[in-house]
């Protein structure tokens, strides 16, 4: 019935294509009746195992010896109409699991959208949010294997100019099927400002509801298990359970305020760190819980005279928001949690990452930006993050300043300082907290219009995990195409967590870039570690091999 | 006229909120003092096969819910320890190696783990899953799941253990109750009980932890051997094999596990039966 539906959808898309290619230059030039575009997005990697850095033990090493995955989007525009087919490819692929090969290809996503002047109208897989995202967000993050698509319809009407009323309701996407709660909701958006000329400030206030609603499968599921615990931990099971967000950024001037407050109602969920009581009396860590949720979610922003000011504050609890209360891993997300973070770009100080903590976290990020000049400017970032019982998940100083001098050259470099509560984070009981400190510096040169030199270099001093690291970069680039670079990063004073070897980590890589496609070739020794977006992460295994990638838009 | 549209705006939010009511499902309780909460074997038991591995610091506590799952079910539930994948490489001072070639070989046939603990329930695919591997927080619901169905083949399975020889012979006499379609295959494990060895824990490498109902050793292929008649309705089939206990097992704690699962991508489990040499 899908297949049909998918077959019947591309014969359309097929025709118009066709249909416009024959008929549409004759009516008015193809550029203004037409729009094609698309992008491709693919990674080949060629697995060499080395037993040293823990590559083994996995069917790409041990005899698939191969893996890649590979997007192709397609968009086309006509008579209102905006329509989009999208083909994915996982072949021995452990993006989505990181001990496993997955393999599966197909058609991965279409939409069509029509506006009909106040009614927009949506089907297909969708992608869209209610304010941040704290209650829902249907999003792509190839890195970390989310794909969390909303599989069916959607309707906006706007009011009038400034507000704007948006429903929907569909399944969530699951690799090449759907989950099968029932996911609806509602959102109000406006923008409100003075009528008054010269007015400095402005409102953008919103408010949503998302329903979800669990089939009968999962709650038989969640009762069978409920009905394994002992009186003491029997809770309560829920089929339906609801998301409330409002929203609203203040506008003044020079300064941006935002405010979201969300509850969610009572559901069952799974709490890994919560303790269970065995029929035997003996205990176990992780059971399903039952409880309401709630996140304030402020952001207070300053930019003017070259100062910008950026200071955030969250408080979460039980606000795990997930299609199936039996999920794990980044699967099944219903919403969005912002992380209170820095994102870090160098190997180093983006090692240790801080993954959203949804049951609970007390957060708060400052960041200030000050520029003395063109040449000269300097950066302060603080992310404090607690748990509700006041105990440190993690810590980070950063500062970083910049000189550029005239065009021939720049020079940045700063320090890093974290706690990292690896216990919590990485699920490791018992194991310290990781303190560090990682002086950076990068320097740029230009030899001329065309060639430039880049290098940088990082060490992270640390008597936790692997110990302390080293890391340095030079990267020569051509432009507008070639770009090289060779890397190593290197434990120089290694713990037990590697038995005492130290370990190397060599990287050379060549870019190729031409117009808007670009090339890679990568030979690429990888350390295990966290990997991250916007505070959702996932495990990285080691890689040993080689890597092919291609980027393309059209 | 805009008034009016406010107002219609939240009359439609507040039909959202009322679906909130509703009738919540009813939760036995199997673990109360005062119930019965020793299941009766029926047809159907329950294989759950385990995938652990001693540098693995989460497996012990998927280990004490499969202690905490048999002491509910009985012997209606039969588990298998199967130590695979990375986490399962032996420390220098470990007294042996559990990785054997059937569980790498069984690690790549149920699917891969997503992560460690994990467990496949009579190697099903269950409604709403989209892998025979789960995490424990599932483990118990899909396993009283599993209890109500009925099993169409009985296996009777009997030791002959000789314990000047260590030689152990196994015969399952299996019996169809009703006709079955499609091909299946006969696997025999053979699992050890509380054995004594170094496992990471989540306070530290320990040399004293008890190791639970370990994959030893398989006396036909990993995935099992091909059952070449059709079951009709009574028929019956015999199966023997024969094996010699290592030196190093204890034969007392060795147990051995016959299961029949469905030849085809499905790979379901129809039956399995457990029977201790010590029994």
């Amino acid at each position: 019935m899908k297949t049909q539906l998918l077959l019947r959808f591309l014969s359309i898309l097929f025709c118009l294509f066709v249909y416009q290619s024959v008929f549409g230059q004759t009516d008015k030039p193809v550029q203004e009746a037409s729009r094609l575009s698309g992008n491709f997005q693919s990674t080949a990697s060629f697995f060499i195992p080395d037993s040293a850095i823990g590559a083994v033990g996995l069917p790409q090493y041990d005899r698939q010896l191969y893996g890649a995955d590979a997007w192709m989007q397609l968009n086309y525009s006509n008579w209102g109409f905006d329509l989009g087919v999208r083909f994915d490819l996982f072949n021995n692929s452990n993006l989505l699991n990181p001990n496993g090969s997955y393999t599966a290809q197909g058609i991965g996503r279409w939409f069509i959208k029509k506006k009909i002047k106040k009614l927009g109208l949506s089907a297909g897989y969708l992608y869209d949010q209610i304010g941040s995202g704290i209650i829902f967000r249907a999003y792509e993050a190839r890195g970390l294997a989310i794909d969390n698509a909303l599989y069916g319809l959607r309707a906006t009407y706007d009011i009038n100019d400034n507000w704007r009323i948006k429903a929907f309701t569909g399944l969530q996407k699951r690799q090449f099927a759907t989950y099968s709660a029932v996911i609806k909701g509602i959102s109000v958006d406006g923008f409100v400002q003075p009528k008054e000329e010269g007015s400095k400030w402005s409102l953008a206030p919103g408010l949503g509801i998302v329903g979800r609603t669990l089939d009968d499968q999962t709650v038989n599921t969640v009762v069978n298990t409920i009905a394994t615990y002992t009186p003491v931990d029997s809770i309560g099971a829920r089929y339906n359970t609801f998301g409330m967000t409002i929203y609203n950024t203040l506008t003044a001037g020079d300064f941006s305020w935002y405010v979201e407050g969300a509850y969610k109602t009572p559901e069952q969920y799974f709490d890994p760190f919560a303790i269970k009581t065995n029929r035997d009396s003996s205990t176990s860590v992780g059971k399903l819980d039952f409880s309401n949720g709630t996140v304030f979610y402020t952001s207070l922003g300053y930019a003017g005279n070259g100062l910008g000011i950026n200071l955030d504050f969250k408080r979460t609890e039980n606000f795990t928001f997930r299609v199936d209360p039996f999920e794990t891993g980044n699967q099944g997300y219903l919403n969005y949690l912002p992380a209170l973070t820095r994102i870090n770009t160098y190997r180093l100080t983006a090692y240790y990452n801080a993954a959203v903590q949804e049951l609970g976290e007390l957060a708060f990020q400052g960041d200030i930006t000050y520029a003395v000049s063109r040449k000269l400017r300097f950066n302060f970032n603080i992310s404090y993050i607690n748990n509700l019982e006041n105990e440190l998940l993690y810590r980070e100083y950063y500062f970083e300043t910049f000189y550029k001098y005239k065009r021939k050259w720049t020079l940045s470099g700063g320090l890093q300082i974290q706690n990292y509560n690896q216990e919590v984070y990485e699920v490791k009981p018992q194991v310290p907290i990781v303190k560090t400190v990682t002086p950076f510096a990068e320097f740029l040169y230009k030899f001329d219009r065309k060639k430039s030199i880049r290098v940088e270099t990082q060490v992270m001093l640390t008597d936790q995990d692997f110990g302390n690291w080293v890391y340095g970069l030079v990267e020569f680039n051509i432009a507008p195409n070639w770009s090289f670079s060779v890397s190593e990063m290197y434990n120089f004073s290694p713990t037990s967590r590697t038995d005492g070897e130290a370990l190397s980590y060599p990287r050379v890589d060549v870019f190729y870039t031409h117009g808007a496609n670009r090339f890679s070739l990568s030979f690429v020794k990888q350390v295990q570690g966290i990997v991250c977006a916007g505070g959702v992460c996932r495990l990285e295994p080691s890689f040993s091999g080689v890597r092919l990638s291609v980027n393309s838009s059209f | 006229m805009k008034n009016i549209k406010f107002y219609g705006l939240a009359i439609i939010l507040l039909l959202g909120s009322w679906a909130c009511d509703e009738n919540e499902p009813t939760i036995p309780c199997l673990s109360c003092e005062n119930e019965t909460n020793v299941v009766e074997p029926t047809d159907q038991k329950i294989l759950i096969e385990e995938f652990t591995g001693v540098r693995c610091v989460q497996c012990p506590a998927g280990s004490d819910e499969i202690q905490n799952l048999l002491g509910i079910h009985g012997s209606q539930l039969i588990a298998v320890s199967i130590h695979a994948g990375f986490f399962s490489n032996p420390y220098l001072q470990s007294r042996e190696n559990y990785r054997i070639p059937e569980g790498e070989s069984l690690n790549d046939f149920l699917d891969f783990p997503s992560a460690f603990p994990s467990a496949s329930i009579n190697r099903k695919l269950f409604q709403n899953e989209n892998d025979l591997q789960l995490g424990r927080n599932s483990w118990g619901g899909l396993i009283e799941q599993e209890k109500a169905r009925k099993s169409p083949l009985v296996l009777d399975l009997q030791l002959n253990y000789d314990a000047g020889t260590r030689q152990l012979k196994t015969t399952t006499n299996i019996q169809a109750a009703e006709a079955l379609e499609g091909t299946y295959r006969y696997s025999v494990m053979v699992v050890e009980n509380n054995i004594v060895d170094y496992q990471l824990t989540p306070d530290s490498i320990r040399h004293d932890y008890v190791h639970k109902h370990v994959l030893r050793d398989m006396m036909t292929p990993f995935n099992g051997e091909a059952i070449e008649v059709a079951f009709t309705a009574g028929s019956t089939l015999t199966k023997e094999h024969q094996m010699v206990l290592p030196a190093s097992w204890v034969a007392d704690e060795v147990s051995v596990v016959v299961l029949i699962h469905q030849d085809s991508p499905e790979r379901e489990v129809i039956q399995v039966e457990e029977v201790g040499i010590a029994e």
